[in-house]
């Protein structure tokens, strides 16, 4: 789908035409989950995350700049989104255990291949200002530039960074013989 | 190996590199075979990213958003309720779940999660109701009243078009969690509405939602009711991990 398309349906969801929303939801429903369960390490916490990641963009599309790209939009809600969820899930850990993340379930063990489990894990140990330029750039084959737009910081930020995300996975990753 | 070193071989797994920095990268590799082997972890690594797929989402994802956006008819329901409501003075909304177009038009201030949105973090997103006060004692389904010496005040229910109101006024003279658990398949939560202004976090998840107390807060909040029969909310009032007190308010029958 090019930009002006999308930009059209935009338009079309913002005087109230469900289906045109419909048709971003399909096209942005997997990378926005993606984005969500790279960050979170949780496959219904990302799920959940996605649907509020969508709500929200629905209510707000009246604010919806089209000078930007859609997706950097909606991504930068779905990653806003997980960082909540990340914060929630430390506020609540004392009340509720059963909250906690929990990325090893036996059905996400089957659909997850092992080197997605690894990988997430070693994702999952670096901080989340690194784990986001990661998710951002190797699941969403974002750019410096496009980056920068989602997260709102310099390219020199960005690189900086995902430079140091990759020092710190390719420690955490180097004794699992994956390198 | 210096910074600049590093930054070359991170710029040349992203593709970004110059002919005179590949050059300048080139003549550090042969130079250095420790860095070679850095240069090969890390082209290793870029080069699993490629290798993991993008996982599918859960089945009726994509149905749970749209139900999400394009609630049932019933919802609104809140239209009715809302407009006898004092209008906000103070409006610091920042864009709630979408209740449908008639329940849109009456401007209501609410924080709100739709069906099955476990996790939800309605902070910020609540309207504040600055002159919110309580339907009177119309539809009152029951109150607990609360006096311990951490924690008083009073929880009130009502009752009206579909929706459960929990009306809670209460008092902590140290942080307090509200924990409410309550059968999800018979209720579910719809929002919070506050009284002013003051920091406050409401946690939704799928059968529960947490408040955090500290000092007099009044606010209400919101669920839709589909129970054939009563059903019961349980409320755990919890201080640095220690269960302070517990009260169960029983809903009767939701029309």
């Amino acid at each position: 789908m090019d930009t002006a398309n999308e930009l059209e349906l935009v338009r079309r969801c913002q005087k109230g035409d469900g289906h045109a929303f419909e048709v971003l939801v399909g096209r942005y429903e997997k990378p926005i989950f993606n984005v969500a369960f790279r960050m979170l390490g949780n496959y219904d916490d990302a799920a959940d995350v996605a649907q509020v990641a969508f709500m929200k963009a629905f209510e707000n599309l009246a604010r919806y700049n089209p000078a930007y790209k859609f997706y950097s939009w909606i991504y930068r809600i779905a990653i806003n989104e997980s960082i909540d969820q990340l914060n929630r899930r430390k506020r609540n850990t004392e009340l509720d255990e059963a909250r906690l993340p929990d990325w090893h379930t036996p059905e996400q063990a089957v659909r997850d291949t092992q080197l997605s489990a690894v990988m997430q894990e070693a994702l999952m140990d670096v901080k989340t200002d690194y784990r986001t330029v990661i998710v951002l750039k190797h699941f969403m084959d974002c750019s410096y530039e496009e980056i920068s737009g989602i997260l709102d910081i310099p390219v020199k930020t960005v690189k900086s960074r995902l430079f140091t995300a990759r020092q710190l996975l390719k420690d955490r990753l180097a004794d699992t013989g994956l390198l | 190996m210096n910074e600049r070193t590093l930054e070359l071989i991170h710029t040349e797994i992203d593709g970004r590199i110059s002919a005179t920095e590949r050059e300048e990268l080139r003549a550090l590799l042969d130079a250095d075979p420790k860095l070679r082997e850095i240069r090969s972890e890390l082209q290793k690594l870029a080069q699993s990213f490629g290798k993991i797929d993008p996982l599918d989402p859960p089945a009726g994802l994509r149905r749970r958003i749209l139900d999400a956006i394009r609630p049932p008819a019933k919802r609104a329901g809140l239209a009715g309720w809302f407009p006898a409501w004092p209008m906000p003075t103070a409006l610091r909304y920042g864009g709630a779940v979408a209740f449908g177009a008639a329940a849109a038009a009456v401007a209501l201030q609410l924080g709100g999660a739709g069906q099955g949105t476990p996790g939800m973090d309605v902070t910020g997103l609540a309207g504040t109701m600055a002159r919110y006060q309580p339907p009177g004692s119309a539809g009152d389904i029951g109150a607990i009243q609360l006096n311990l010496n951490e924690l008083y005040g009073s929880i009130t229910g009502h009752l009206g078009e579909g929706l459960v109101i929990l009306d809670i006024d209460l008092t902590t003279t140290r942080p307090v969690a509200i924990v409410a658990d309550y059968d999800s398949g018979a209720l579910r939560f719809s929002g919070y509405a506050q009284t002013d202004d003051s920091p406050m976090s409401v946690t939704n998840s799928d059968h529960q939602i947490i408040v955090n107390h500290e000092g007099p807060q009044h606010y209400a909040v919101f669920f839709e009711g589909d129970a054939k029969d009563s059903v019961e909310i349980n409320f755990r009032f919890v201080a640095d991990g220690q269960q302070l007190h517990e009260e169960t308010l029983k809903v009767p029958l939701v029309d």
